[in-house]
């Protein structure tokens, strides 16, 4: 493996982390908690949406474990966890991995590394403004916003929704 | 049993016949509802994502009342239950810094699902049952917030619940044992992945299908506009008709204690559920034109194979 320079240097990071978890990954509680995990993968064979994403659950807990919170807070992965809670109930050292997901939004938010997306934005201004969700206007934002678009069945679903007295 | 009744954003929308299918059934059954004054929204996945401070903030206004009123809180939503209990949790383990002693005891948040399976109780179900159902195949479906990460009634597994199959069972009809019942509909992914959401909602309702299900039954108001409303998307996402009926647990209640069938709301639901009432026999009333044609295609159906036996 001498073509993989830094593998020690990494090593000698995850050894630090787990000794001083504080230093390294900072004050947040459930960031913190990666320095136990052992790489099992138990979360990312359970996961639902690990096969649409370029990274496991595992590889954003390993990236945390090596001290990489800017990769591991701005990969696609955390922003298309479901929070189906499964890797939570799952892991074998008891980590909340989903709260850590959730965790790392937050940082990711706080130090604006990612610009939340439309949906997020617009579920928040709907929260603090009117106390409620609106879900018709989510629907008709995501229907105009998807890649691909499938106007015809999002007409008809509309349609079937207003005539059933779900839309009001 | 007196509850207070915290609706949430989606049972006053488009899960409007959840609620309506448990209002009506919820007297039958000897539970008394008092809707929250002001309810406001418990903050969804939206607020955890930026600020747990404000997501707690907004769940806590709706236990202090709670706790104000004596009473505990029911709520048809797993999303809601989640987010309240988990504000509750971290309000009694002193993570927000609050006394314990000045909050007192907290009040108890129950899902729908527990009061009915552990507080009402499948042989009270039973015995209220005067229609049953008989030979109905039904998949009970949970999803994802109902079982995880809390237990349910803090007693159910997480993994491999059995409450729902025991409610079903008491009305008389088959459930099935349904592997994928835990797993996640999508449902979350909707507005920001729906390609995604799709994928995960076709295969639930392909394994449903594959163990000749009559139909779905679900306590999520997510899980049912998936697999409801979202089923047409998903026979495209994976070219396979389904034409699986969805229904609310509530509405499936209903249907065994002979409640008129406008007040469940089943003439709400958008994939047809005429099969299903075909096959729980007497005639149905029009509920509406596509369960009309629904009717029409299997009466079609029963006549060509009677031709073809011929």
């Amino acid at each position: 493996m001498s073509s993989t320079p830094g593998l020690d240097v990494l090593h000698w990071r995850i050894m630090r982390n787990v000794d001083h978890p504080e230093a390294a990954l900072g004050p947040n509680r459930e960031i913190r908690e990666a320095a136990r995990c052992v790489q099992c993968g138990k979360c990312s064979s359970g996961c639902p949406v690990a096969f649409e994403s370029v990274h496991t659950p595992r590889q954003v807990m390993r990236f945390l474990q090596w001290g990489w919170a800017q990769e591991a807070a701005t990969s696609p992965f955390v922003w298309l966890c479901a929070e189906c809670q499964a890797c939570t109930v799952r892991c074998p050292r008891g980590i909340d991995v989903a709260e850590t997901m959730l965790a790392l939004r937050r940082l990711a938010r706080r130090k604006s590394w990612v610009r939340p997306d439309h949906f997020h934005e617009a579920l928040e201004a709907m929260i603090s403004k009117k106390g409620r969700v609106e879900e018709l206007r989510l629907g008709v934002m995501a229907a105009l916003s998807k890649w691909p678009r499938h106007p015809l069945e999002d007409l008809l679903l509309f349609v079937k929704m207003l005539r059933r007295g779900r839309l009001k | 049993m007196k509850y207070l009744f915290y609706p949430g954003c989606s049972l006053k929308g488009t899960a409007r016949d959840y609620e309506e299918s448990l209002l009506a059934v919820a007297p039958l059954l000897g539970l008394e509802l008092e809707e929250l004054q002001g309810w406001r929204c418990c903050g969804s996945s939206a607020a955890r994502s930026k600020d747990l401070n404000w997501a707690y903030s907004l769940s806590a206004r709706t236990i202090a009342t709670a706790r104000e009123r004596g009473m505990d809180l029911l709520m048809a939503c797993p999303a809601c239950y989640a987010n309240h209990l988990r504000a509750l949790k971290a309000e009694q383990s002193g993570d927000e810094s609050t006394d314990l002693d000045s909050a007192g005891p907290g009040p108890r948040v129950k899902h729908l699902l527990e009061v009915l399976a552990f507080d009402v109780g499948p042989d009270e179900i039973r015995r209220r049952t005067v229609r049953p159902l008989p030979g109905i195949r039904a998949v009970p479906y949970y999803g994802c917030l109902v079982t995880r990460p809390f237990p349910l009634g803090g007693v159910e597994s997480r993994e491999n619940p059995k409450a729902m199959e025991a409610i079903v069972e008491a009305t008389g009809a088959v459930a099935l044992s349904f592997p994928p019942k835990g797993d996640c509909c999508g449902g979350a992914l909707l507005f920001s992945h729906e390609a995604v959401a799709l994928k995960l909602t076709a295969s639930i309702l392909e394994q449903a299908k594959d163990l000749s299900a009559d139909c779905l039954v679900v306590v999520c108001p997510l899980c049912h506009f998936m697999l409801d409303a979202k089923q047409r998307a998903a026979e495209r996402e994976v070219r396979r008709r389904f034409g699986l009926p969805v229904l609310y647990l509530t509405q499936w209640l209903g249907l065994a204690m002979d409640v008129d069938l406008r007040k469940l709301g089943i003439h709400r639901l958008v994939t047809s559920p005429a099969p299903l009432l075909h096959k729980r026999g007497a005639r149905e009333p029009l509920l509406s034109v596509e369960s009309l044609l629904g009717t029409l295609r299997l009466r079609l159906r029963g006549a060509t194979s009677r031709i073809g036996r011929q």
